[in-house]
Order: structure tokens, then C-alpha cells, then sequence
């Protein structure tokens, strides 16, 4: 079906499978960057940056490991609509058209061909300009706005709105190929929220709290913050992975918690474990989110 | 004595107890920019003054009329800066104090920027172009989205707005039923009424001796209106006309003569017009 | 004792009420808003690095271009046509203009808005589309997939193999390979413009320099077909609701083969600059340049005509100020060996038209800045 309003090619293009490598031994090799320098409570070094983005109201760009992530906050501003007492709020999350997203074979129902088992990539469609949001985009979008709406003092701003827009930029799980690991997923997401509510402070918009979030697995009972995708030879077996977010200042309060993991049980011990994990990421990433917007001030 | 502090930090709490009774000796009141957060400690909650934006605090004590044994302070946080801020220097450092930190949502008592878009004999349509103290409302004034280089509004009706597809932002609970974003450079809308006009023979106003569509008038809120107006006033001698074109924008610019009148230099023509005094 | 200061605005505010009177309270100090010379350009700065092929298996070509706070990523990706044979007997030459393809972009200029695309973001895609076609860039036989191969599998090893017939003779005789078709790429772009500060004529320039950079770094790879039994099979999945916004999915055997090492670099037309000597990119495709014409009233200068009006001449243009006010525009692409390849001039503006003078000194500066590119 052709979109009048784009230009997506001949009519008859066809989008074709990314396909294995002829060259037998470049299977499995890992492109993305690994040994990112890790603090001595595991968590890995960010770069953060606010303000790059002039037609917005606040802005902040994210990079860790191989996940770039670009965020900007518009509002407050005007609704069309009856008269409401405090602002709307939303949050739209997109990935550049091309980058694989994560978890995309089973989100996404990109499936892969029957004719050609020899798929380990994603198969794509004409990605080009689509307006709706996968269904993995959706799902991240909603995770950030459970999280942030808690956070914000909508009171004072009567008949407007505030939207975030978040823009993906590159992702560990396309750099490494991997497609299946939970922890990519979460992993985004964890970062995305981070990023978006220091967009939300640059602002100016009236907060509060920080929310700040925290991701681990526990894989094995044995429990890792901040996990990296590496390697397109991880799975999900016997892992549980949890991304929590918290406002620290106020009470340690959760504001937002997503688990997957691959087992039908588990412990109310395994839980708790994995909330203390995300917490403590929680504050490392508010303490050094705190330092940096002091010295944005001097 | 300007600590720097972040959203959600603690700054002091809400009140300072005598020691060792239940006396209240010093009270901390929040300001713009702060709230009150019920704070767990020891098993407790306890009130305490949180910022709510990025800034530096200030603490002033409020002058009580009565003697009172308790002493108010009003805890306030100063953002990092903002248009107004950053011309400190050129501006009244006075009206700056009270219009500070500002964010760019229009209040009550607020003075704006508007754009008058259309003049009928009981009231003036206009839209809210900016707050002083602040800025611009909008970071993106929309220019050349629609291939337009006009310096207009989009028009009502007019612009893409019908194709931008709220559904696709995935937002649900929180949406208020009906709100539904504005298209790109689509402005606050306000309504000046006839009656706000002037402050003297307030019946007698000729809105087409005041205002014509294209005028820049500085305004005051004076209610927040329905969801789709504000209300302002422009009843003031500060407040009116700031810049106009001759012959209903078509002409050169006019400068104003008295409170009454605007003069196009170039052909001599003088126009009606409810103006602002320009000097403070 | 009142103090009598005139009521003044900050630059922000001021270019929003009332753009014109900004512009021309500057001009009549020979200054821009953006504070930079009359004919001077922003400058742009272009990323070295490969980071976005490099990293993900769709895109083929990148690039990443910084001026100022505005920020333009493009991704290059393929799609696969299936050609008419018999078109493919006659040379480039022959055919003359449609002998040359070009790209099909589609522009995303992020302004905190979704859905349908804009006016703006749709007349940038479409001159992006045409102006390349007409610069005769890409011959269409760059992209024709020649040699694609076969992948056949080996039941005792359990994988696939692939075979082609130039690389791998032997092997391919012995398949049962059933395919005639011919095919040839479609080059699909997509831009997205973050922060954006400078006016469109300025992004169209921003936008032909990003995609010229990415399709010189385009690699293209082989091809290889996967099921061999039978032909391509195109299937298009129907609208269900929860692909709202999604263009119809259509899946087929042709498969992109993702050994780097027999990825080859896309051939692009350079049969001009026989007279140039370094082989930049833009050396062929030449550089876009941006200029707006208005109209200064300045009493007592010279070169003033009766009325006290001169014209000047602005280049890149920047800021709302200079959007809202200046409505003349020029467009100008130049390359290396003074090739005029588009030109566009608009009088949007009946006190300020493009006279010839203005029209040479902005052909001058162009080239100019193509030379130095």
C-alpha cells in the first residue's frame, strides 16, 4: 500500500531478509564495545549532557556502553479541549527506523522466513516513515510515563500538556546482533527513563523528584547490575532481569518495575534481592546525576 | 549562602523546634519553586521544604506585623536562567525579583506579549505570544513547518493539525479526555473585553479606536479563563499597543504620540489606538 | 524623579513579536541576529566515524552532520526491484536522463509534533529526490544486482551454504537454480533533523551535503536467494489494526549476504571533473548554497538609491528573525568545476527583488564555497 505523503520507494520494492555471512567464521563475532570501565559497584561510566536541543524546552542526550539515547521535553503548552486542571502528560519513544530493536522476533512479530532458517538477523519491513509505534516502542513508552507521571507537579500547570519525545539512537542489541536477551530490553528502558527525567529537570518544569532506575538480573542466583549485551550467544535461561525506578529522595518510593525472566516460579527472596540491586544502582545513578547538574550551575 | 540543589532535595525543614519542648521557634514557608514532602525519619513523617526545580535557594524572612515569637522565613529557588535572566543587567532588577522564575505557562497577574488576531465590538481575540520575566511560551515558534514564511499563527482549521495522529503517542491514564495536542506554533489564545480595555469611561470604548488585528499589546492575565481562552486586561497605563503597522499591518511603523494616538513617520498618517507608555 | 527607560525586549523576544523590526533594527547596524557576516556560512562540521553502519546489520550508509546546535543523521538502506531485462542492453549513455536513478528519502525534522509529515519535511524530501536525479549522480547500472547467489542447504553439516557464480563456479553448476529475474537496488534514506535553528532553504543544503556524504560511503552487499526451488514470492500482509502506521510487510527469499568482506563500494557518476584533481566527495555533486535578498531603508549611506533603500544580500539563512522576514531566496548548487547543477530563485518580496547584481555576487560566492568544500 503506498503512503501519498512519502517518498518509500517504487511500488514493487521489495525489503530483502538480512541474510548469514558467505564467510563462515565471521559468524558470532561481537561488534559492539565491551569492556566499558566499570565502577567498583558495577555500574558502568555515562556520558550526559543537557540543553543541546534549542527548540525544545529541556533536552538531554545519553551515552552508555552502545545505547544512545536523545531526549526532548516540549511544555508546557496549549491543548485544544475543555478546560483541565493540571497538564496532560505523555511520552513517545521511537527507535531510528533502521536500528534493529530489541527482543524484536518476539515482540515485534518480525518472524523469520520458512524458506530460510539461515536468518539470524531481524527481517525487516519498509520501516521507512511508519507513523504508528511498535509494539516495543509502545511498550517502553508506557513504562516511562507510569514512571515520571508520579514526579511531576501537574497542579501547576493548568490547561497544557507536557510531552516527552524520546529518540533512540543505537542500541547494545544492534550493535551485538543479539535479539533475544531480556536484559536489552530493560536494559534501554532503564536508561531511557534516566535520561528522560534529566531532560525533565533542564525543563525547568516543576518536580518532586528525581526519578532515577536501576536495572539487574539474577542469573544463577547470582546478581549483576547494570548488564551489558555482549554477545549474540546469550539467552534467557534461568535469568531473572528487573528494571526498577525509584524517587530516592522521597522515601526510596518505586515508581516503576518491570520484570521478564524465563522461569513459571520464583522466590519472594529473588525479588527482593533484585529490588535492593536496582536501588542501589538507583542512587549511584542519582548521585552522579546530581553532581553533574551542580556543575552545569558553577 | 546560595546552595545549589536539585529536584526533590531537602532544604530545610518546615519548622524548627525549641529544644527540648514542642515550641515552635522558626517556620519555613515554600516559595516558587518549593513544596512541602512528607519525609520518613526515624519512624516519623515529617514536613519538610523540597525544591522543585534545578537553582539556588534563597531564604528571606517575611517582616509580620504582630509581634509573634515565631519567625517566618519564605524559602524560594532561583532557576538558572531564562531570557529574562540573562539581560539582567538591561532590566529593572526590581521587577525581575517578583517576576522570577516565571515558567513560561501564562498566570494570573502575569503580563504578556500578545498578538491580536481579531477584533469584534465586544471583546479582542489575541494569542499569547510571551511572558515577561520568562520568554517565549513556545521553544518552537513553528516557523516554515507549513512552508509559510508569513509570520501569522496558523490559521484555525488550516495546518496539518487534522493528519497529527494523537493515538500514536503512547500515552493512556493520564490524558485528560479531550486534550488534544495543538499543532506546531499554535499559540495560547486570549480575549481582551471591551470593558478591560481601559480604566476610565469603560463603557464608552471603541475597540476599533484601540486595537486592530496584527497589533503587538502588552496585557495583563487577569483569570485563566475556559480551555480555550485566557482573560486579560489591558486597564493600565503600562499596558496597550507596543508596535503596529500603519493601515492594518500593510503600512511602515508607527510610534505612538500620547495614549491615544500611534504616528507613521514616513506618510504622516496618524492611527487610533489604545498605547502603552514606553517608558517605565 | 520617575526613571525614564525605554521599554526594550531581549534578542529572543523581539525576533518572536515582531521579526521584521528585528531584522531590520540589526541590519541597520550591520549586524544578523545570529551575529555572523552577510555573507558569511555557519560552519559545518561532519562526523568521520562510521558508527551507525558499522553497528547494524540494515544500514548501508551513514552520516552525521553538526552545524551549529542543528544536528542531521541520515541512514541509507536497501530495497530490491525487479528490473525488465530488456532495458538493461543499453549503456548509461544512451539513455540519457534515465539512465540515472537517484534516492528516495523521507525527512523527519523533529519539532515535538507527530504524525503526518509537514509541508516543510515534504517539500525537502521531494527537491532531495528530484535535485539528484537531475545532477545525474547515480547511473543506473550501479545498482543493478548482478551475480546473486544461492543458498543451499547441507543436511549433514545442518547450516547453509552460499554459492555464487562468480566466486564459487564449480559449486553453483551443480544447483538446481531456477532464477532469471534481474535486480536492481533501491536506495531508501532516512533523515532526521534534530534542534532545528536554521530555515529551510538552509536544511535543503544541510540535507543534499548528508546525503552525497552517506552514498560515498555506501558499500553495497551480495545477494544471494534462498530457496531455490522455487521463484520469489511476495507476500503482502493485510492492514490489521495493530499495524496502524505500518506500510505492508512483504517477505521474499532475496537475502542480503553480511560478509563485510564482499561488500563493494557504490560507483558514482564522476565523468565530469576531468579538471580536478583531488577526489572529494562532493567534487561532482557539488555544494548547495542558501541566500535570502532584503531590503534596508538607511538614510545617508552610499550606494542608496533615491529612496534610501539598499538590497543586501544574506547567505544561510538562520533564526526566526531571518525566516519570518526575508521572503526572496536563492538556491544555488555549484560544483568543483564551476558546474552550475540547480538553481532556484524566488521574489517573494516586492521591496526586496533579486536584481542581477545580487544574482552574481551570490553565483560567486557559491562556487566559491564549493571550492573550498
Amino acid at each position: 500500500m503506498s503512503d501519498r505523503r512519502r517518498l518509500i520507494g517504487p511500488l514493487n520494492t521489495i525489503i530483502p531478509n538480512i541474510g548469514i555471512s558467505s564467510n563462515a567464521t565471521e559468524a558470532d563475532v561481537f561488534k559492539g564495545p565491551s569492556s566499558a570501565t566499570r565502577n567498583e559497584d558495577g555500574l558502568r561510566q555515562f556520558f550526559l549532557k543537557t540543553g543541546i536541543i534549542e527548540n525544545a524546552n529541556g533536552s538531554a542526550y545519553l551515552e552508555v556502553g552502545g545505547n544512545i539515547i536523545q531526549v526532548s521535553v516540549f511544555g508546557p503548552r496549549p491543548i485544544r479541549g475543555s478546560f483541565v486542571d493540571r497538564a496532560s502528560f505523555s511520552v513517545e519513544c521511537k527507535f531510528l527506523p533502521y536500528i534493529s530493536q530489541p527482543n524484536e522476533q518476539l515482540y515485534n512479530n518480525t518472524t523469520v522466513n520458512a524458506g530460510s532458517t539461515a536468518n539470524t538477523g531481524p527481517t525487516n519491513a519498509n520501516a521507512n516513515g511508519r507513523t504508528g509505534l511498535t509494539n516495543i516502542e509502545q511498550k517502553i513508552s508506557s513504562y516511562i510515563e507510569t514512571a515520571l507521571l508520579p514526579s511531576i507537579v501537574l497542579e501547576k500547570y493548568p490547561k497544557s500538556t507536557i510531552d516527552i519525545f524520546v529518540t533512540i539512537l543505537s542500541t547494545e542489541s544492534s550493535n551485538s546482533g543479539s535479539t533475544k536477551v531480556d536484559a536489552a530490553l530493560l536494559g534501554i528502558s532503564n536508561w531511557v527513563l534516566n535520561c528522560s527525567s534529566v531532560a525533565l529537570v533542564d525543563s525547568g518544569i516543576e518536580l518532586k523528584d528525581v526519578v532515577t532506575s536501576g536495572v539487574a538480573t539474577l542469573k544463577n542466583d547470582k546478581l549483576l547490575l547494570d548488564p551489558e549485551v555482549i554477545s549474540s550467544g546469550e539467552d534467557n535461561e534461568n535469568t531473572l532481569t528487573c528494571v526498577v525506578s525509584f524517587m530516592n529522595l522521597r522515601n526510596d518510593e518505586i515508581v516503576g518495575f518491570w520484570m521478564e525472566g524465563d522461569q513459571s516460579k520464583f522466590e519472594e527472596s529473588q525479588v527482593e534481592q533484585l529490588i535492593d540491586g536496582c536501588n542501589n544502582m538507583s542512587r549511584q545513578v542519582r548521585a552522579n546525576i546530581n553532581s553533574y547538574f551542580t556543575s552545569t550551575l558553577e | 549562602m546560595s546552595k545549589i540543589v536539585v529536584p526533590g532535595q531537602y532544604i530545610v525543614p518546615a519548622y524548627k523546634l525549641k529544644p527540648n519542648s514542642d515550641k515552635q521557634i522558626e517556620r519555613y514557608v515554600p516559595g516558587k519553586g518549593t513544596i512541602i514532602s512528607q519525609i520518613e525519619a526515624e519512624g516519623k513523617q515529617i514536613p519538610v521544604v523540597v525544591a522543585t526545580i534545578l537553582g539556588k535557594v534563597l531564604i528571606k524572612e517575611i517582616e509580620k506585623e504582630e509581634k509573634d515569637d515565631v519567625k517566618t522565613f519564605v524559602v524560594v529557588v532561583v532557576p538558572k536562567s531564562n531570557s529574562y535572566i540573562d539581560y539582567e543587567a538591561e532590566f529593572n532588577s526590581k521587577a525581575l525579583e517578583a517576576a522570577s522564575i516565571s515558567i513560561n505557562l501564562p498566570k494570573e497577574n502575569d503580563i504578556v506579549l500578545v498578538k491580536i488576531t481579531k477584533i469584534t465590538q465586544k471583546q479582542v481575540n489575541c494569542e499569547i505570544l510571551s511572558v515577561e520575566g520568562f520568554g517565549n511560551v513556545l521553544a518552537d515558534g513553528g516557523v516554515g513547518a507549513n512552508g509559510e514564511t508569513a509570520h501569522a499563527s496558523l490559521p484555525s482549521g488550516g495546518g496539518s493539525q487534522n493528519l497529527s495522529s494523537h493515538q500514536t503517542i503512547a500515552s493512556s491514564q493520564s490524558t485528560a479526555l479531550g486534550a488534544q495536542t495543538d499543532d506546531i506554533g499554535e499559540n495560547f489564545k486570549g480575549i481582551i473585553r471591551s470593558q478591560d480595555i481601559r480604566s476610565t469611561d469603560r463603557d464608552k470604548v471603541k475597540v476599533i479606536e484601540s486595537y486592530k488585528p496584527g497589533d503587538i499589546v502588552r496585557a495583563m492575565i487577569i483569570s485563566l479563563g475556559d480551555g480555550s481562552n485566557y482573560y486579560l486586561s489591558t486597564a493600565r497605563n503600562d499596558l496597550g499597543v507596543i508596535f503596529a503597522k500603519s493601515e492594518n499591518g500593510s503600512g511602515n511603523l508607527m510610534y505612538p504620540v500620547d495614549w491615544q494616538n500611534m504616528i507613521d513617520v514616513q506618510s504622516g498618517l496618524v492611527e487610533k489606538r489604545k498605547c502603552a507608555n514606553p517608558f517605565a | 524623579m520617575a526613571e525614564l527607560k525605554q521599554v526594550s525586549f531581549p534578542p529572543e523576544i523581539l525576533a518572536r513579536i515582531a521579526p521584521d523590526i528585528s531584522l531590520q533594527r540589526h541590519l541597520s547596524i550591520g549586524l544578523r541576529p545570529n551575529l555572523r557576516n552577510f555573507t558569511e556560512f555557519k560552519p559545518i562540521d561532519i562526523a568521520s566515524n562510521n558508527e551507525l553502519t558499522e553497528n547494524n546489520n540494515n544500514v548501508f550508509g551513514s552520516s552525521v552532520i553538526k552545524s551549529g546546535s542543528t544536528t542531521v543523521i541520515n541512514t541509507i538502506t536497501l530495497g530490491v526491484v525487479e528490473v525488465n531485462s530488456s532495458t538493461k542492453s543499453a549503456t548509461t549513455e544512451q539513455l540519457g536522463n534515465a539512465g540515472y536513478t537517484t534516492v528516495y528519502p523521507v525527512i523527519e525534522i523533529a519539532r515535538g509534533r507527530s504524525g503526518a509529515p509537514t509541508d516543510e519535511e515534504m517539500i525537502l524530501s521531494q527537491t532531495l529526490h528530484e535535485t539528484l536525479l537531475h545532477s545525474r549522480l547515480i547511473p543506473k547500472a550501479s545498482l543493478s544486482i548482478n551475480n546473486y547467489g544461492a543458498a543451499v542447504y547441507d543436511a549433514t553439516l545442518s547450516n547453509y551454504s552460499i554459492y555464487y557464480p562468480d566466486l564459487n563456479p564449480q559449486e553453483f553448476e551443480l544447483i538446481n537454480f531456477n532464477h532469471s529475474k534481474s535486480y536492481t537496488f533501491v536506495l531508501l534514506s532516512h533523515i532526521k533533523i534534530f534542534s532545528r535553528q536554521k530555515s529551510t532553504s538552509a536544511l535543503f543544503d544541510l540535507c543534499h551535503l548528508s546525503t552525497v556524504h552517506a552514498l560515498s560511503r555506501l558499500q553495497l552487499p551480495r545477494v544471494y536467494i534462498s530457496d531455490t526451488t522455487s521463484g520469489t514470492k511476495v507476500s503482502v500482509k493485510s492492514r490489521s489494526s495493530n499495524t496502524r502506521g505500518l506500510v505492508g510487510l512483504s517477505r521474499s527469499n532475496i537475502n542480503i549476504d553480511t560478509n563485510k568482506e564482499l561488500f563493494y563500494p557504490l560507483v558514482l557518476n564522476n565523468s565530469e571533473d576531468a579538471m580536478v584533481d583531488s577526489s572529494g566527495p562532493f567534487d561532482h555533486s557539488g555544494v548547495s548554497s542558501n541566500f535570502g535578498v532584503v531590503t534596508v531603508a538607511d538614510a545617508d549611506k552610499e550606494g542608496n538609491d533615491e529612496e534610501g533603500k539598499r538590497s543586501i544580500l544574506l547567505a544561510d539563512l538562520e533564526g526566526e528573525a531571518e525566516e519570518s522576514a526575508i521572503l526572496s531566496r536563492l538556491s544555488i548548487i555549484s560544483n568543483k568545476s564551476n558546474t552550475i547543477k540547480k538553481i532556484s530563485l524566488i521574489n517573494g518580496d516586492g521591496n526586496s527583488e533579486i536584481s542581477l547584481d545580487i544574482l552574481k555576487q551570490a553565483l560567486e560566492i557559491a562556487k566559491l564555497r564549493a571550492q573550498q568544500m
